[in-house]
């Protein structure tokens, strides 16, 4: 498990495997790669209310949203990552009771742990669906689906690294945040 | 944070950096293309995920390789959008799957002209449709060509086309072409 500097110096990546990139760069790969989001799709079509085709096409347009405002956000002095991210509060985590959509919400999700006042680590993201099967439920819980309980289980190994190395105290452990 | 914590926080930091803004401002300098080839790769896993549905070949990337010929690494570069490819090989795959990948709007004014009631109901069109040589209409380059058999030209020299000929004037010039190209210019 490493820890890489990403395009500003106050926002860090972890990065899992020799042969991966790291988190974040990572997640633009495949957030930009038809054929990722076509297998991810075609795996969680009851999760979507819409086609495949149209899904992959919201993914890639959040994508390169979020990409040209982390780009602006090079640009900006100071450099507020506080401003960008919003803590999860356990919200997710426990079970979250889905009201009526009056939008339609981002999909895409990047999330950190927060080490000091605008200093976070990306331990991963994921598309966090909304529609279909997840809509009926009317509750939703990271637990209830693969690819969210996955990074869910990364953001803990993430968490207890750093506490094994001093870098965090227990003080820290809900300061989980997410783009 | 203090100061213990961020000395132990720079030592967990690596010497490498990430690659994410050199991938970002690619792609944000190379938008235009990328955006055209994604399309590309979508229309195509789509027409790939119907054939899967329906058992017709090529149902997935390994099957489309050997219709067109390659490497299965170069289909699986074509569908992750990350190929800037050529109009041939895109004619090639949309051929295959029976799908069109790219469309140039056809000049307007020249479309409208030649699709356009007036001109359905020419007495032209009766006459190409006994004769199965002639293609006609083909518009290139705001020309309108047709290409037909000196026999058939000479036939055509007594046809009147009143109304075609108050839009255009025919340059009848086969008597010195060895492929009797028959121009009728706007």
């Amino acid at each position: 498990m490493e820890i890489f500097r990403t395009f500003v110096p106050s926002l860090l990546a972890f990065k899992f495997s020799e042969d991966e990139p790291d988190e974040l760069e990572k997640l633009f790969d495949q957030w930009e790669d038809p054929f990722y989001l076509n297998e991810f799709f075609e795996e969680n079509e009851k999760d979507i209310d819409i086609s495949i085709e149209e899904a992959i096409e919201k993914a890639r347009s959040e994508s390169k949203f979020l990409r040209k405002k982390l780009i602006n956000l090079t640009a900006s002095k100071p450099i507020r990552l506080n401003e960008l991210f919003k803590n999860l509060n356990n919200y997710e985590i426990k079970p979250k009771l889905l009201s009526p959509q009056k939008a339609p919400n981002r999909w895409l999700r990047l999330y950190a742990i927060r080490i000091d006042k605008n200093v976070y680590i990306i331990t991963g993201g994921t598309i966090k669906l909304d529609g279909g099967a997840i809509a009926a439920t009317k509750q939703y819980r990271m637990q209830d689906r693969n690819h969210t309980n996955e990074e869910l289980k990364k953001i803990n190994r993430c968490r207890d690294f750093l506490l094994d190395e001093g870098v965090i105290d227990e003080e820290s452990l809900n300061e989980i945040f997410e783009l | 944070m203090n100061m213990k914590k961020i000395d132990k926080l720079n030592s967990l930091i690596s010497e490498k950096k990430s690659g994410w803004l050199d991938k970002a401002k690619w792609r944000e300098e190379n938008e235009v293309w990328l955006d055209i080839s994604f399309a590309i790769a979508v229309k195509i896993l789509g027409a790939l995920r119907e054939n899967k549905k329906s058992n017709v070949f090529p149902k997935n990337q390994k099957e489309l390789a050997e219709a067109m010929d390659c490497s299965p690494q170069y289909i699986n570069k074509v569908l992750k959008g990350a190929e800037n490819l050529q109009l041939e090989t895109i004619s090639k795959i949309g051929n295959i799957l029976e799908i069109q990948l790219i469309e140039v709007p056809k000049t307007e004014k020249i479309a409208q002209e030649v699709y356009s009631p007036d001109w359905a109901a020419e007495p032209i069109n009766s006459y190409v449709a006994n004769r199965k040589q002639i293609e006609f209409p083909k518009v290139k380059r705001g020309l309108l060509a047709a290409s037909l058999s000196k026999t058939q030209k000479i036939e055509q020299k007594g046809i009147a086309y009143t109304s075609m000929m108050n839009k255009f004037t025919f340059e009848e010039d086969f008597d010195n072409d060895p492929n009797y190209p028959l121009k009728i210019v706007a």
